[in-house]
């Protein structure tokens, strides 16, 4: 029941992705809600094995929707690698670690030219911009990828 | 005595390795389309998305549509108006398009056809962090190949550059990886039309003894690859120059607003 839960999340993010936050670009840039996702269930699911079928599950979805190749399994495979191996050693709280890693993950992807940007400060604005979606959408991945 | 442990990290890194290796080798090979299995999936995923556009989007119609149709009336009154007067010019049009091939004959000019255009309705979009796109409701059944020139009537919107059974995906013109060559139809000054990634245009290659100056419209030019000539691209915002460079640097606006794009249609 949790698999096909997370897999149908993953189905409204592309739609939310598609339909919703396009038109709620700034500067031309909308948030990764697949980075934030893949982020807080790379935290929350404590089997890296299942982190790593969910992130590039995340990532194809996204390359399906988007042009070109494989890119998105790529950056959501490592970032759901790096993520898991963080909350393994994090004691904290695990919301902040999640912040903290959108905001690491989004600046490193925007440095290797993942993201498409207009300018060269557009990182702070992706940066930014991927940050507010972790209050919004932490409770709801919680309540969805949370294995209690 | 160690046991077989079934799910060891060290076992997950391996498969996510050779995942990562596979994703890498698909994407810079000629199997992207994974021998047909993307497109079979995009087909599958399409009518959830479809189902959602069209929730998404009668949801957000209710509170206006009881006004919007006393407004609908008043406005197909007078676009019957509109309609009866545009028949009258399209007759004179016509004339004038056979004046014209028979001008261009005798020129000795090759033809131009007109365009044969398909309606299709966008059912979702991606923009930055990912590429500019845009997804609609038309595929290969309804005709559409990859890339068709995709238009609405204010001009040039994107190209087609996949396609699958029941949709295809358009990149617009507003994208980085997208170039159309262009011309300044008042003075023909030439240059490469690429997105700035933040929903304008930058024209490249305009050189410095080309006459360009702002409010100028761009238009297609006859040299792209995709699109036909003459298909409004922008007006022209901005014109500068550096030193020891060879090229304007233009900066154009695009008369098509990518935001709002509900409907488009693709040139057969």
């Amino acid at each position: 029941m949790r698999y096909l839960k997370i897999l149908i999340s993953f189905f409204v993010l592309l739609f939310l992705q598609g339909e919703i936050f396009s038109h709620l670009t700034y500067l031309g840039v909308a948030p990764d809600l697949f980075l934030v996702s893949v982020i807080v269930l790379a935290l929350l699911e404590k089997d890296l094995k299942q982190t790593i079928f969910y992130s590039a599950f995340a990532g194809f979805m996204q390359d399906l929707a988007s042009a070109g190749g494989y890119l998105n399994v790529i950056s959501k495979l490592v970032v759901g690698v790096l993520a898991s191996e963080a909350g393994e050693r994090y004691l904290g709280d695990e919301y902040s670690l999640a912040a903290g890693l959108v905001a690491v993950f989004t600046f490193f992807l925007c440095l290797l030219g993942f993201y498409k940007l207009a300018f060269g400060y557009g990182w702070i604005v992706v940066v930014i911009y991927n940050l507010l979606m972790v209050p919004i959408f932490w409770p709801i991945f919680k309540k969805i990828y949370g294995k209690d | 005595m160690i046991r077989y442990q079934p799910f060891s990290r060290k076992r997950s890194y391996k498969s996510a390795l050779i995942l990562l290796l596979l994703a890498i080798f698909l994407s810079f090979s000629a199997f992207q389309d994974l021998f047909g299995v993307r497109s079979l999936l995009f087909s599958v995923i399409y009518p959830f998305e479809w189902g959602l556009a069209a929730i998404w989007k009668s949801t957000l119609s209710i509170p206006g549509s009881l006004s919007r149709i006393r407004n609908l009336m008043k406005e197909n009154e007078e676009l019957r108006e509109k309609l009866k007067i545009t028949a009258v010019n399209h007759l004179r049009l016509e004339e004038l398009q056979k004046e014209n091939e028979r001008l261009r004959q005798i020129l000795g000019f090759k033809s131009r056809s007109y365009l044969k255009l398909l309606p299709a309705e966008v059912i979702a979009r991606e923009s930055p962090p990912g590429f500019h796109l845009l997804i609609i409701d038309k595929g290969e059944r309804a005709g559409v190949k990859k890339d068709q020139p995709v238009l609405v009537e204010e001009g040039l919107v994107g190209k087609v550059i996949e396609v699958f059974p029941f949709s295809a995906k358009v990149l617009l013109l507003v994208d980085a990886s997208l170039a159309v060559a262009a011309v300044d139809q008042r003075t023909r000054a030439f240059g490469v039309a690429v997105g700035d990634n933040s929903f304008g245009l930058d024209l490249k290659y305009v050189p410095l003894t080309a006459e360009i100056q702002e409010g100028d419209r761009i238009v297609t030019s006859s040299l792209s690859y995709f699109a036909p000539p003459g298909i409004p691209v922008g007006t022209v915002t901005k014109v500068s120059k550096r030193q020891n460079e060879m090229f304007y640097q233009v900066k154009v606006k695009p008369l098509v607003d990518f935001n709002r794009l509900e409907e488009v249609f693709i040139a057969l």
